[in-house]
This record gives C-alpha cells, structure tokens and sequence, in this order.
C-alpha cells in the first residue's frame, strides 16, 4: 500500500491522523506500507514511490478537485490529462473532494483496475470525525481484508446508513441528528469506479 | 377546476405519505419558509389536515421545492 | 407553478443551521473549518460555501421523496 498523509491544515491533520488506523491494520497482515506522511506527500515522491512498487493499493489523503488530486500543501499528485497513468494496475481511494467526479473517471480509461472516491466535497465535523471518517476508514479497510472494491465501497455506505438510521430515533440528542444531511451527503457522492471485483493481491 | 382539484389532492396525499413515514424526530425540523415564518413538518400536517388556505400554499411550496 | 425565491430557501437553511449548537466546527473539503455562525454569513453572503451547505441540506429534504429510511 502507498498512503499519502499530508498534514498541512485543519481538515488534513484530521485525514493523518485517522488514517493511522488503516496503516496498524496493512502492517498487521504484512503487507508493505509505503507512508508519504506530510512533505513527503509530494508529486516527486508519489510517482518515485509507484514506479519503484508493485503496491496495488494506492490510498490518497489530502484536497482534489474534479480534475485533480492534492498533497501537502496543496501541490498537484494526479491531475487530468496528465499522469494518470500513474495508477494504471492499481486500485485507487482517493479521500479527496471530487475527484472522482472527472479524474477517477479518466484514471479508469486509463488502466486504474477500480477509484473509489467522491463525486462532490466530503464535508465532516471536527468532534464527530469518527461517524464520518470511520466508515471512510473502511474503504481501505476492506480492500487490505482481501475484499472487492464493490465490497468496500458497499461497506462504508452501509456504515453510514447504520449512523443515519440510529440519529433518526426518537431518543438521539439534537447534537447527532444535527450530522445527518452530512452524512447522507458523504455517502451519496461516494463512488466505486471501474472493475467492482476488482481485490488486493494478497 | 376539476384538474385543480386533482393536483391539490396530488400533493396532499404526496406530503402525507412522506409525513407518516418520517421519524418522529425529523418532524420537529424547519423544512419551509411562508410569509417570512420558517415552519417544521409538523406545523405544515396540522395546516394541511384542516385544509387552510395556507396549508395549500405550504404544499405548493413544498412541490416547488421537489421536497414532495 | 408556485416559484420559490433563492431568500426563501437561503432562510429556510438558515432557520434549520440557527437550532444547531453553536461551536461545532463544520469541515469543508478544502475550504476549511466553519462555525454556525460562518456558515450563516456564508449563506446571507451568496458565498459559494454557502451555497454548497444550501444544497446539502435541500439534497437531504428531497430524500425523504425516495422513502430512503435506513431502517
């Protein structure tokens, strides 16, 4: 696995350090894990990376837009028309906003067996991280199980639908059903492009 | 006027088949704005279930809105 | 066909964020953290983030349509 943890503002120090979890887990059933972690979260060090592993999970934290993928501080990973190519082989979760919207699409076309990412902005609370970024957590997970990535992408909607169901009784506080638009959002915008059967090689 | 009739009742049934399949909770949320008010689900039930003028124009909003 | 005014739904929105505790912080892609109170004055503001938060919201409304309960 090759994993992008920029952790330059807010919102990314939050991607880093929930992320963790995903990485404990890789090292745990041994498969290699190549931590861009902050500045290394660079153009540079991504396609060095790449080039030099045949790791066919490649999960990218940070910014995007439609037509790109970001790092730290904001430096262009993967952009549209340019290299997606990187990715050719590999599947790709891209927790980056939009992205799948136009690059994923073109990452696809282009060789990426499967993208998982998101159509529109991933929007999350700061003090509720874990209902938004735990099921964003099992994407990854999942694929490092051995899943598909149909399988992945289904576990983590179903996650968000078991939140979604249990902030909609009678008995939840203001505080929680306040997540639910957000939620709902994030789950919808979610997206499993290309080979759905598409499972790690391990 | 009959076709109005029809499009009115339309929208009543439509709201009232999502109000009694909402969760209690949900009805308690501002879902529209009338005459600069913001009113919740269950305060749009109760003008529509006596059939006021301003239950009507709720549910003309709502259709407009594509919330029913 | 009834119009309904951009006002009207930016209030409506607004009314809805006015009932939610005030310290939350509210991460927006690469926008940034927003509070209550700035997402407000995002949306009084005709802000693009503003807008993003109007159609979260009036994309959750319409879902009920879709009798989509997670139960």
């Amino acid at each position: 696995m090759i994993i992008t943890r920029p952790n330059h503002d807010f919102a990314t120090k939050y991607l880093f350090r929930w992320s963790q979890t995903v990485i404990t887990l890789a090292k745990k059933r041994n498969i290699l894990v190549i931590d861009l972690k902050g500045k290394r979260a660079s153009r540079v060090e991504l396609t060095k990376s790449v080039r030099k592993n045949t790791a066919d999970f490649i999960f990218i934290n940070g910014h995007g837009n439609d037509d790109l993928v970001t790092g730290y501080n904001n430096q262009i990973l993967v952009q549209f028309n340019d290299n997606e190519k990187l990715f050719r082989g590999r599947i790709v979760y891209a927790r980056s906003c939009r992205s799948a919207a136009k690059l994923g699409k073109s990452c696809v076309k282009k060789g990426t067996r499967a993208y998982l990412g998101y159509t529109d902005d991933f929007i999350f609370y700061s003090d509720a991280a874990s209902k938004f970024l735990g099921p964003s957590n099992l994407i990854a997970k999942t694929l490092l199980i051995g899943e598909t990535a149909g399988q992945a992408d289904q576990k983590a909607k179903d996650a968000y639908a078991r939140t979604i169901q249990r902030f909609e009784n009678s008995s939840v506080s203001e505080k929680d059903r306040e997540l639910i638009p957000y939620l709902q959002w994030n789950m919808e915008k979610q997206v499993c492009l290309g080979n759905k059967n598409a499972r790690l090689k391990i | 006027m009959d076709y109005a009739i029809i499009l009115i009742m339309g929208r009543r049934e439509r709201f009232q088949k999502i109000y009694n399949n909402l969760p209690l909770n949900l009805r308690l949320e501002v879902v529209l704005v009338i005459d600069g008010e913001p009113v919740t689900w269950n305060v749009i039930w109760l003008e529509v279930e006596q059939r006021t003028k301003i239950g009507e124009r709720m549910l003309e909003k709502l259709e407009a809105l594509k919330i029913i | 066909m009834v119009k309904i005014s951009d006002e009207e739904i930016r209030k409506m929105v607004i009314a809805r964020l006015e009932i939610t505790p005030s310290k939350r912080k509210i991460i927006i892609g690469g926008a940034g953290a927003f509070t209550k109170k700035e997402l407000i004055e995002k949306i009084k503001q005709h802000d693009p983030i503003g807008q993003k938060i109007i159609e979260v919201h009036l994309n959750y409304l319409r879902s009920f349509k879709k009798q989509q309960f997670w139960g």
